[in-house]
């Protein structure tokens, strides 16, 4: 006999509970098709993908160098107690660009697939929204490590940038923590797109906002005090303050307790709720119809 | 059919098509107002970003580091002046540039395509478009940063300024020509159009004077009629080195010229192509 849900529907039968194993081969899949698929597709994407970085960082260095008229300042010492300004722009935008790349991959990620043709395929799929969304973010992630080594490559060759190489597994783990508590940055985004459409500009507007109020180029400091506190809740402003921490200043990872207690709420609060808003979004977008429009 | 019309019905055939395209434009920025807001703020966004770095690294909004590369020691204005003519780039590559692809992406283009207009007349409609846009954010951002910012730029020169930007415009047409021909022979485009806006921001004096880039690249931005247009206009306004407004003026014609005629050269030939391998409609 067939049985209806609450709005009338038929409840369609249960696909079985799928374990730990077919989340993860979901999870690579999603990752895998988005790394190479959707690049060889598109061999400019490629291309952009590897200078991209390079050229988002780059003028930061070059404003300095025109200002400063060589690589160190007086005035960023007396603020942070680090004077080589290569080192501490190269720390400082490398961890947000890894953050951003992971928002937009997340974020994007439905609209993407809108666009491409895909969503109502991937959408009918019987997996799980969210191992979707973590394959995105592995993918990005994947991207990452390789601007991060490509980064600091560059720093170190040209720009004689000095970092405390054995803190290198303390920032790995900085990272990690960054990678779970964008999981949940990401989810909420990606429920407002999906209602609201118009990522791009959502998605640019969020990227110069966060670019502004991270210290990525520039100390906290120097920014006006109500927007230090709003910045210091974000996970973004919080690894890249840790990083600093470790990598320049060769401090533990053990004395960033701050920093690690906000990463972790971010985990631990905000996948949970990024969880239960993306699903009030997702039946938001049902029913106003506009799940699959542009 | 357009062929045994009169010159004089066809020419004015354009000029509606052209309004028209400019009215369909007007209307898709209002159907997505947060777009209009965006484009306001994010310009001013990058100063602002600038100016904290500033602050960060010399305390202040002069530095005499700065005059021995640029010849002027506020650097504040400087970047205000390059972020302000940067938005025409951004608006011509972003939106000639992947006109296209957005019509394809709407489900548009065959319609558009078929349409019994010359494509440059739905081009000049979207560059109009873009144009009036660019120069009401322009305008935005230099009254934004007059009152919020320690500087004042709403002077009775800017009226020059204007000028050298009236005709930096038509060679970013050209610019925007050559990428929409690019978007129909390599398709997903995003990425790469925002890689060359941001190399295009990197390697012209938007930020900072073409002397702090090392050589080979400084070379290259010779070749972009942006760096005269700024060089020009800061120049015209005391911030910078100048030699004479005809200079400039001659420049940016010359630059008009051959990129409207070699962007528009490069459209004909990726749209020949794409006909021919079938790829016109494709995703």
């Amino acid at each position: 006999m067939q049985r209806n849900g609450p709005e009338g529907g038929e409840i369609l039968q249960r696909t079985k509970k799928i374990g730990a194993k077919e989340h993860l081969v979901v999870v690579l899949s999603i990752a895998k098709y988005e790394l190479l698929i959707s690049n060889i597709r598109y061999p400019l994407r490629v291309v952009s993908r590897f200078l991209g970085p390079l050229v988002w960082v780059v003028p930061f260095l070059l404003f300095g160098k025109a200002i400063l008229g060589g690589s160190t300042s007086e005035t960023l010492y007396e603020l942070t107690g680090i004077s080589h300004m290569p080192t501490f722009i190269l720390v400082g935008t490398i961890i947000t660009l890894v953050s951003f790349n992971m928002l937009w991959l997340m974020a994007f990620a439905i609209r993407l697939e809108s666009f491409r043709g895909t969503f109502e395929s991937i959408y009918a799929c019987p997996v799980s929204k969210f191992d979707f969304f973590l394959g995105k973010l592995v993918a990005s992630t994947i991207w990452s490590s390789f601007y991060i080594i490509g980064l600091l490559v560059l720093g170190v060759m040209f720009l004689d940038v000095q970092l405390a190489w054995s803190r290198a597994p303390d920032a790995i783990i900085i990272m990690i923590l960054l990678f779970f508590a964008m999981f949940g940055f990401g989810l909420i985004l990606a429920g407002t797109i999906l209602v609201y459409k118009e990522s791009h500009t959502i998605l640019h507007f969020v990227d110069g906002l966060f670019s502004l109020i991270v210290p990525m180029a520039y100390p906290l400091e120097v920014l006006p005090i109500a927007i230090q506190k709003i910045s210091l809740s974000l996970p973004m402003t919080q690894a890249v303050l840790a990083a600093r921490n470790v990598l320049i200043r060769d401090e533990s990872l053990l004395m960033q307790g701050t920093s690690i207690a906000i990463l972790s709420c971010y985990i631990f609060i905000l996948i949970p709720l990024g969880y239960v808003f993306y699903n009030y979004m997702e039946r938001k977008a049902k029913k106003r119809g506009v799940l699959h429009k542009y | 059919m357009n062929d045994i019309m009169p010159l004089n019905e066809r020419v004015k055939g354009e000029l509606f098509a052209t309004l028209y395209v400019l009215k369909k434009e007007i209307k898709l920025w209002k159907r997505y107002p947060s777009r209009i807001l965006f484009m306001l703020l994010m310009p001013f966004l990058s100063i602002l970003t600038l100016y904290f770095q500033g602050q960060a690294l010399v305390g202040e909004t002069q530095s005499e580091a700065f005059e021995s590369f640029a010849g002027t020691q506020d650097y504040l204005v400087f970047i205000i002046l390059g972020s302000a003519l940067f938005i025409f780039v951004s608006t011509a590559i972003w939106g000639i540039g992947n006109a296209i692809r957005r019509e394809q992406m709407m489900g548009t283009l065959e319609s558009i395509w078929v349409a019994p207009v010359s494509k440059f007349t739905v081009f000049m409609g979207i560059a109009l478009f873009d144009g009036l846009f660019s120069i009401y954010i322009a305008f935005m951002q230099l009254l934004f940063s007059s009152i919020i910012l320690p500087v004042n730029l709403m002077v009775p020169q800017m009226g020059v300024v204007m000028g050298l930007t009236f005709l930096l415009i038509f060679a970013l047409y050209g610019l925007g020509f050559f990428f929409t021909g690019i978007v129909l022979l390599f398709k997903e485009i995003e990425d790469f159009t925002n890689l060359i806006n941001q190399t295009l921001r990197m390697i012209t004096p938007v930020s900072y004077p073409l002397s702090v880039l090392p050589a080979p690249v400084a070379f290259l931005a010779l070749f972009i009629p942006l760096t005269y247009a700024l060089e020009g206009a800061r120049g015209y306004l005391g911030v910078g080195p100048y030699r004479s407004l005809e200079y400039y003026v001659v420049i940016l014609i010359i630059f008009d010229i051959v990129m409207i005629v070699a962007g528009g050269a490069i459209f004909d030939y990726a749209e020949k192509r794409a006909r021919r391998r079938g790829d016109i409609a494709t995703h």
